[in-house]
């Protein structure tokens, strides 16, 4: 991790897509979600994609979060080719330098909210106390330190997704990813976690968000349209 | 009856869709119920079952007792005892005695074959009740000094060598060179002589085939070589029989001092005496299918509370659709007993060859009194037990299917985690109790498996590999002269070596491991002798030269035996190594001397010429008895085993006859055999009960396996869900094994726990039954814990690695 920090000049972007495609191959039937990308997002910049539905918007971001390989192409990330790593690299990246926030929470249903947050760190094998004191900021920075003995049924929708952020970010990620995190809360739930994502850009997190609404788009300083698998619109905001 | 139908052609529709399913259950019940009825029907063939002669609780076994005698022995009764007990003994309806011989049957024209014969005395027919399928059986006009020449052949002999002839009575045949008049056919099915006997072909008249029969002289009392049985007065207890044979025998002691010193009498039931050898494996057996049963109906209870939750969707559907609760139940309940039919057929041909397995293993004299059989009530009750917990698993979904609300379907999550956590805890406890059974039978077995394994393992003393034996009797009036004996073997062997592959041939009158014994209290030269029946009992061996060689025993000392020791000229003996530690102490045994006497003075002194390795008679758990042995010439015995050493001997097998009929074209064969065969057949019933108890304890390993693979595959498949989560958020491979593994290993551990305490008893009944097993053998238990811990982790590395390939991006899909 340190080479990496090293290695980055600050001129070069943070994430680099150079024509990638995604095909998906079912029954005979080939889908290409995604037809020669090419993208750059900076350190620091907060960007909203845009598109209808179907048109690869969670298949981009599943590369990006290194969930998924492009079929080909190229991906940099943090100056370093991640589109061929091995299973076991992708893993560490994923742990160490994304975070992701999903539609539908992702919770796991058996851990506690704070056995959830700690999860990533668990993995990434940091020491308890350091763990501890992770989760307890992460907590803390989307105020539901003290839910952190409930399981997840036992919290509202909001409140499942703000743990999702807290798990997203204990990690120190360089990267946060979000797909549709609204899709699943009623407006008010929507706008408190806008807001927490907002605050995270605002102390220097560079953000990633597909959302369907015009509204919540527009909080990012840059936006990102898709259609049918190609980048047609890529503007800052006026 | 429309709706039956219909549930019936759906489940048959469900079993080509899920077949791997549907083959499992199957392959357990079958299993379950094919193991079950073995074992219910052997036990009822043996232990319940009462032997298929008239009033059989009267019939009784008579025995001869030397306390000094290292083993019981059979048979055990002279014909002057035998006399005098049948003139006094009023307890007894019936007494009779039988004296075992091998007949060679010569007909022109044909091989002469080997057939097992009994000397029988009046009242054996009459006794067990048996009457003739064709002409008349012996009876006490037959049986006496200087009777006819008669004989009563057995139905399959005579569906086999005489065509089932209608014609057969009056007929002669020829038995040892002697002409017998065929004066009936015995019951079809009757093949009976004595307990300790396997089926026979033939019965004499005893007074007419016993050479000396009612010579009352000390040398035909102390030649105590019959086996009596008897049927007690109609209501005299085997007690009050026992009280007036002793006293009986009492008397003979007093009046024949010299033979009779210490001789008791032990009466006995004779279907105990019959099923003595076979009882404590049966017992071992059935605890071990107990425990199979066990694990098999926790087993199909798991599988099909598995099926049920997964049907749930379906259910859900028809409840929907307007399907009353008593209709899901009815479908659920419909497929429950197609399945049960099924595997109850499959069951029951299963058990046909269990039990045949078992009914080949045991002695052969059980099975020439007694038909083990499938026995049609055990397969119903072992149906029923199965049924039983196939209900229990069958109706535990029904009951919950009824409760299923259609809307449950359209609440994805909510049906997901909706199905009750009490079944999948009643899964995991099933999967928990099927490791801690398979457990304790696994420590059960392997304790029995390994004592037994310790046995096969001893050395014999001699080379059993490349080593043939044929028998031959010399009973024909050609072979009454000494020389003949002789001649005939030195010729027969002299063939012998010049087949091919041939590496050295003799003889010997015991075999090793063949079951027989010779010999009997002796006297060394120049020692006080021991006083009548306290002294030590010495082997005898008669054996032609060349036999060290052939058998591959050591000479320790001196030498062995050639031509030149004949008779005639000096008596000479060759001792085993435990013989000389025994009774020489250290000092060097050549050229002292010994003789097989008691109590009066030597006549033939032999001289010790040679020294070599101890040989297992007895059995190879059987600790080595002293022995002597001597060359034939010198000692004539007519019952030979020919010992052959060849580079083939399957050929040598098959050409023995021949190669004897070259020498004596009225000679057969009475039995031919590899000795590898000899001594794994001394290992006698140990040996099946050690590979059934094998295959109970591989399916009950197999069993245990498959519940943790299954529970553990399930478990795992309702979570990949929250395994594509963990790798999301970067949980390494390795990590996401271990969860899944950790699932299992729990099952594993707690199985284990529970099982110790389970096993140990298993273990201290097991140490009861099965002689040189110690309960607490730490190896073993290790041994199982390990053997069950790699199987387990076989059985969830699969859904461990099927996790491991769920795409991470899968978390991003909400399905
Ligand atoms: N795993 C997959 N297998 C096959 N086709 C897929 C898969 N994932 C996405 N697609 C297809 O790729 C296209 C883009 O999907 P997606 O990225 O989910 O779109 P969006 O998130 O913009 O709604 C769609 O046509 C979808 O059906
Ligand atoms: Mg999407």
């Amino acid at each position: 991790m340190t080479q990496v920090e090293q290695t980055i000049s600050p001129s070069s972007p943070l994430i680099q897509l150079k024509g990638v495609k995604k095909a998906f191959f079912t029954e005979e039937l080939e889908t290409h979600a995604l037809s020669d990308i090419h993208l750059e997002i900076a350190k620091g910049e907060y960007v909203a994609i845009e598109g209808p539905s179907g048109s690869g918007k969670t298949t981009l971001l599943s590369i990006l979060g290194l969930l998924d390989t492009p079929s080909s192409g190229a991906y940099r990330l943090h100056d370093r080719e991640v589109g061929s790593l091995d299973a076991r690299e992708r893993a560490r990246i994923r742990n160490r330098e994304i975070g992701f926030i999903f539609q539908t929470f992702n919770l796991i249903g058996d851990l506690t909210v704070w056995e959830n947050v700690e999860l990533p760190l668990l993995y990434r094998g940091l020491p308890t106390a350091e763990r501890k004191r992770r989760v307890e900021a992460a907590l803390d920075r989307v105020k539901m330190t003290h839910r952190k003995g409930h399981m997840p049924f036992q919290l509202s929708g909001g409140q499942q997704q703000r743990i999702a952020v807290a798990r997203a970010v204990a990690g120190d990620p360089l990267v946060l990813f979000a797909d549709e995190p609204t899709g699943s809360l009623d407006s008010k739930n929507g706008d408190t976690v806008m807001d927490l994502l907002g605050e995270l850009h605002a102390s220097g997190a560079t953000v990633c968000i597909v959302t369907h609404s015009q509204e919540y788009a527009r909080r990012a300083a840059r936006t990102i349209h898709i259609f049918d698998g190609r980048v047609v619109g890529d503007a800052l905001a006026a | 009856m429309l709706s039956l139908l219909a549930d019936v052609r759906f489940t048959l529709r469900l079993f080509r869709r899920a077949p791997g399913f549907y083959a499992t259950v199957l392959a357990v019940l079958v299993c379950g119920v094919g193991a079950t009825t073995a074992m219910f029907s052997i036990a009822e063939s043996l232990l319940l079952r009462p032997l298929p002669f008239p009033e059989p609780k009267e019939l009784t076994v008579l025995e001869s007792t030397e306390p000094e005698s290292p083993h019981p022995r059979r048979p055990s009764v002279s014909v002057p005892d035998f006399l005098d007990w049948k003139a006094q003994a009023t307890t007894f309806a019936q007494l009779a005695a039988v004296d075992h011989e091998g007949f060679s049957m010569a007909s022109a024209g044909s091989t002469p074959e080997s057939l097992s014969g009994t000397g029988v005395s009046g009242d054996f027919f009459p006794m067990l009740g048996i009457r003739p399928a064709l002409g008349r059986l012996i009876g006490a006009d037959d049986d006496r000094v200087g009777g006819a020449p008669v004989v009563v052949v057995s139905a399959a002999l005579w569906h086999r060598r005489f065509a089932s002839d209608p014609a057969l009575v009056g007929r002669a045949v020829t038995l040892n060179g002697r002409p017998f008049t065929v004066i009936g056919v015995a019951a079809e099915g009757f093949e009976f002589s004595s307990v300790t006997s396997k089926r026979v072909d033939v019965w004499t008249p005893l007074a007419v085939t016993y050479a000396g029969y009612a010579l009352m002289t000390p040398d035909e009392r102390a030649n105590r070589s019959l086996e009596v049985m008897g049927r007690r007065q109609h209501g005299v207890s085997l007690e009050n029989a026992q009280k007036q044979l002793s006293a009986i025998a009492q008397n003979l002691e007093g009046a024949h001092p010299d033979t009779n010193s210490k001789v008791g009498v032990a009466v006995a039931d004779m279907h105990a005496s019959i099923v003595e050898s076979a009882r404590s494996s049966v017992f071992v057996l059935l605890g071990a299918v107990a425990l199979v049963l066990a694990i098999v109906c926790a087993n199909i209870a798991n599988l099909l509370l598995a099926r049920a939750q997964s049907r749930r969707g379906e259910m859900a559907i028809r409840s929907a659709l307007g399907a009353a609760p008593s209709r899901l139940a009815l479908q659920v309940v419909t497929e429950t007993v197609v399945i049960f039919a099924l595997g109850s057929v499959g069951g029951a041909l299963l058990s046909t060859v269990l039990v045949d397995l078992f009914a080949s293993g045991i002695d052969h004299n059980v099975t020439a009194a007694i038909t083990i059989r499938v026995d049609l009530t055990a397969l119903l009750a072992s149906l029923a037990i199965c049924l039983l917990c196939g209900a229990f698993a069958g109706l535990v979904p029904a009951h919950a299917v009824t409760r299923v609300e259609p809307h449950e379907i359209l609440k994805e999550n909510a049906a997901r985690s909706g199905v009750s956590r009490g079944q999948a805890s009643m899964r995991s406890v099933l999967v928990v109790a099927q490791v801690a059974v398979a457990f304790a039978l696994l420590v059960g077995s392997g304790l029995a498996l390994k004592a037994f394994a310790e046995v096969a393992a001893t050395p014999p003393g001699f080379n059993p590999t490349n080593l043939v034996e044929g028998f031959v009797d010399l009973a024909s009036v050609k072979y009454e002269k000494d020389e003949k004996v002789v001649t005939f073997l030195r010729d027969v062997l002299a063939k012998v070596r010049e087949q091919p592959g041939v590496q050295a041939a003799s003889a010997n009158s015991t075999l090793p491991l063949g079951g027989g014994e010779d010999g009997g209290p002796f006297a060394i030269e120049g020692t006080t002798p021991w006083r009548v029946g306290e002294g030590p009992v010495l082997g005898r061996n008669s054996i032609s030269p060349d036999y060290f060689r052939t058998m591959e025993l050591p000479i320790l000392r001196g030498r062995e035996f050639t031509e030149s020791d004949r008779v005639g000229g000096r008596l000479v003996a060759v001792i085993s190594h435990a013989t000389a530690e025994r009774f020489f102490h250290g000092e060097d045994p050549i050229g002292r001397r010994i003789d097989w006497v008691e109590g009066q003075k030597a006549r033939s002194w032999r001289e010790i010429v040679g020294v070599v390795g101890d040989v297992r008679h007895g059995g190879l758990d059987i600790a080595v008895t002293p022995e002597a042995y001597i060359p034939v010439a010198q000692n004539p015995n007519r019952s030979m085993s020919l010992v052959v050493r060849t580079a083939n001997p399957d050929a040598l097998v098959e050409s023995l006859p021949r190669i004897v009929q070259a020498v004596d074209p009225d000679q057969g064969v009475w039995r031919r055999q590899r000795m590898t065969d000899v001594v794994a057949r001394s290992l006698g019933a140990q040996r099946h009960v050690a590979s059934l108890l094998g295959a109970f304890a591989v399916a009950a390993l197999v069993l245990s396996t498959l519940g943790v693979f299954g529970l553990v595959s399930y478990a795992t498949a309702q979570r990949t869900r929250e395994i594509g989560i963990r790798l999301a958020i970067g949980a390494m491979p390795e990590a996401v094994i271990l969860l899944v593994m950790k699932s299992g290993l729990r099952l594993l551990g707690v199985g284990l726990l529970l099982g110790l305490p389970a096993a140990l008893i298993v273990a201290r009944i097991v140490a009861s039954h099965v002689p040189r097993v110690s309960a607490f053998d730490p190896v073993v238990y290790t041994a199982i814990t390990v053997l069950l811990s790699v199987a387990s982790v076989a059985a969830c590395l699969a859904p461990a690695l099927r996790a491991v390939r769920t795409p991470p991006a899968s978390a991003v899909r909400c399905d």
